[in-house]
């Protein structure tokens, strides 16, 4: 009995500690940084200024804010476009083949993301499958350069990030009673307007939280940007990157990241707002 | 003009013609044929799996036939989805939209027609007086209790005007008072509408309660339709009088046929009895009789009073021993181990005159009953 208190309170103290000493205090840090500013002694002078997000909202750096929530939006819109039709079709397959596409969106998973993405510039470089198919069958004559283009970055980040958008919103629309959709056909409604009046919102849940999962990634996945897009940054994570091991402008990096980390506050409570409205049920 | 009006009105609402369906290789519903009359309070009665949701689902356009047609105000609607048919439903377990007030649930009909808000608003509260929920515009149904998210339901399908209400055991959530106090509402809202109510239970009071008449289902098809006292009074089989209550069933002999009735043989009995069953002299038969219709007397009571055994019918009497008495409240049940084998029950009323008289285990006692009340049935296995 004792000895069971023992390692309950171990094991507390363990994750909290853990947390605490790599999460909480680099977060803190990270915050304190952000209102520091740099000097040639010092990566980091302590101190109270907003001159870090001032300089955030100067043209070229807000240009590359910009352009990389640009990026990782259209991202999001492909992932929601393609995998919710995908979803569907699979919250009413059977069982048995149900399972089997699962385990297919999930088998990704199994490989590091990095060497993933490596594999694609196999597929997409000059000399790469795509190209060598399309000229083999005539259709292009020489071959299409799609390595190191803002698209290559798009689809890296389409194909790492879609099972983060299928998996939340099978379980939303596997969750959704088809009798709501009977109700709103026998009402009157077709099937287009049951989609738009009953099915989206009943799934809206799972529509927040797979665009949050793709979304806040798109816009760090840094690695994707340098294997795929080249030299030049393309998103916010390359950026931040830079700042902390190139730029060695810490203050910077952190200002960034502080206002990744508040978007992702924002896009969570706007999740929890849209779950509480469909609360009733649920809770 | 006025002579296609008197035709559409004696036309039936919905007809099934030789409708079936088939789930995963099993009938779900073998070759159904059923008619329902323009604004009758029609119910079909069965066990769960019998099909009878089948059928409401079938009509609603939530489910393909397998083969046969399906019409709706003389037009054949087979095929067309549901959002194309004159019905409305109202689910079991109510499938009220939980994204959305008791407002916009009552009002997403009449939207999805394109009325204008003005006329949406004036008919949604009208509609909410009608089943009791006015000032609920804005609640959320989450909130509801069982009874008024039921009500809601109703006023949601009925807001429609549709020529049918299709009604999928919408009383079996509720608790035992509420659903008697629906089951009373439910009917009289039916009165008043004029619309054409077709309800599955696999209640039979419920049934017997609020319809004009009863489609009983066994199976996958239909065993019997008639008003609730036809079914009740002369079950066509022992299927539906056993579904129907309480029931006792005597095996029996055809000794020899009259017009309308047969002499039966059976457990000392040999008497003539009312059939409307083209039997066969030597055929062996059931003899049904319900409970309530039975009369016991103990046989020192009808040895001491002569006009006691006058008035009894002893030559239609079977006699046994009180086995037991079981107390119902209003009512007590006897239970009779008959002398030539077999087991009755009767249901007694109290003596109001004489609370002292009731039956005691080990009593002889005779059971008889009033001629004609009793149901004669070609032999089942």
């Amino acid at each position: 009995m004792k000895n069971d208190g023992f390692f309950k309170l171990a094991v507390i103290v363990g994750v909290i500690s853990w947390m605490a000493i790599f999460a909480f205090v680099p977060n803190i840090l990270v915050f304190l940084a952000s209102f520091s500013s740099t000097s040639t002694q010092n990566f980091i002078e302590p101190g109270f200024s907003l001159s870090n997000y001032a300089r955030l909202m100067d043209t070229t750096h807000l240009s590359i804010l910009l352009s990389s929530l640009r990026l990782s939006g259209l991202v999001t819109v492909i992932c929601l476009v393609t995998a919710y039709p995908f979803a569907a079709i699979l919250a009413r397959t059977r069982k048995p083949l149900r399972n089997t596409l699962l385990l297919l969106v999930v088998i990704p998973f199994w490989t590091n993301s990095l060497v993933r993405t490596y594999a694609m510039t196999a597929m997409i470089n000059s000399s790469g499958i795509v190209n060598n198919v399309l000229l083999s069958l005539g259709i292009i004559d020489t071959p299409l350069a799609m390595m190191y283009t803002p698209g290559a970055v798009v689809l890296g980040l389409v194909y790492t990030l879609l099972p983060f958008m299928i998996l939340p919103l099978y379980a939303a629309l596997e969750r959704l009673d088809r009798r709501y959709l009977e109700a709103a056909r026998d009402l009157g409604a077709s099937p287009w307007r049951a989609f738009w009046k009953v099915v989206v919102p009943l799934t809206m849940p799972g529509i927040v939280s797979g665009c949050m999962l793709v979304f806040l990634p798109g816009i760090g996945m840094f690695y994707v940007s340098d294997v795929l897009g080249g030299a030049k940054a393309m998103l916010l994570g390359n950026f931040i990157r830079d700042q902390f091991l190139t730029t060695r402008d810490w203050p910077l990096g952190a200002a960034a990241s502080v206002t990744l980390t508040v978007l992702m506050g924002v896009m969570l409570l706007l999740y929890w707002k849209s779950a509480a409205r469909l609360g009733g049920k649920e809770a | 003009m006025t002579e296609s009006v008197a035709q559409s009105q004696a036309l039936p609402v919905v007809q099934l013609r030789n409708v079936a369906k088939v789930y995963d290789g099993q009938h779900a519903l073998k070759e159904v044929s059923l008619d329902v009359q323009r604004g009758e309070f029609l119910t079909i009665l069965g066990p769960s799996g019998c099909g009878k949701t089948t059928i409401l689902r079938l009509v609603a356009g939530f489910e393909g036939a397998t083969s046969g047609s399906i019409s709706i105000d003389g037009r054949d609607v087979t095929d067309l989805p549901p959002e194309r048919r004159n019905v409305n439903t109202v689910f079991q377990s109510y499938a009220l939209f939980p994204h959305m007030n008791v407002f916009d649930n009552v009002a997403f009909g009449l939207r999805m027609k394109g009325r204008p808000a003005t006329e949406i608003a004036t008919e949604v509260r009208e509609t909410l007086r009608l089943v009791q929920l006015e000032g609920f515009d804005t609640r959320a149904v989450g909130k509801l209790s069982g009874g008024q998210q039921q009500r809601v339901a109703i006023a949601r399908a009925i807001i429609n005007r549709p020529l049918v209400l299709l009604l999928d055991e919408p009383l079996s959530a509720l608790d035992y008072r509420l659903r008697k106090q629906m089951q009373l509402d439910l009917k009289h809202l039916q009165r008043k509408l004029g619309i054409t109510f077709v309800l599955v239970t696999h209640d039979q009071e419920e049934a017997f309660s609020m319809s004009d008449r009863v489609v009983v289902m066994n199976n996958g098809h239909i065993e019997q339709i008639g008003t609730p006292v036809s079914v009740y009074e002369e079950p066509r089989n022992l299927y539906v009088a056993r579904f129907v209550g309480e029931i006792n069933i005597i095996d029996a002999e055809v000794v020899e046929l009259g017009e309308n009735r047969a002499r039966v043989r059976a457990q000392g009995l040999d008497v003539f009895m009312r059939t409307s069953h083209a039997f066969r002299p030597k055929e062996k038969v059931h003899i049904l009789l319900r409970p309530e219709d039975l009369r016991v007397e103990t046989l020192k009571d009808l040895a001491e009073d002569p006009e006691l055994e006058d008035v009894f019918a002893r030559d239609r009497s079977l006699v046994g021993t009180v086995e037991e008495t079981i107390y119902k409240g209003a009512t007590y049940d006897v239970v009779v181990r008959l002398d030539a084998g077999g087991i009755v029950t009767a249901t007694e009323f109290f003596n109001e005159d004489d609370e002292t008289v009731y039956f005691k285990a080990s009593d002889r006692v005779a059971v008889s009953w009033v001629e004609g009340w009793e149901v004669v049935l070609p032999y089942e296995k």
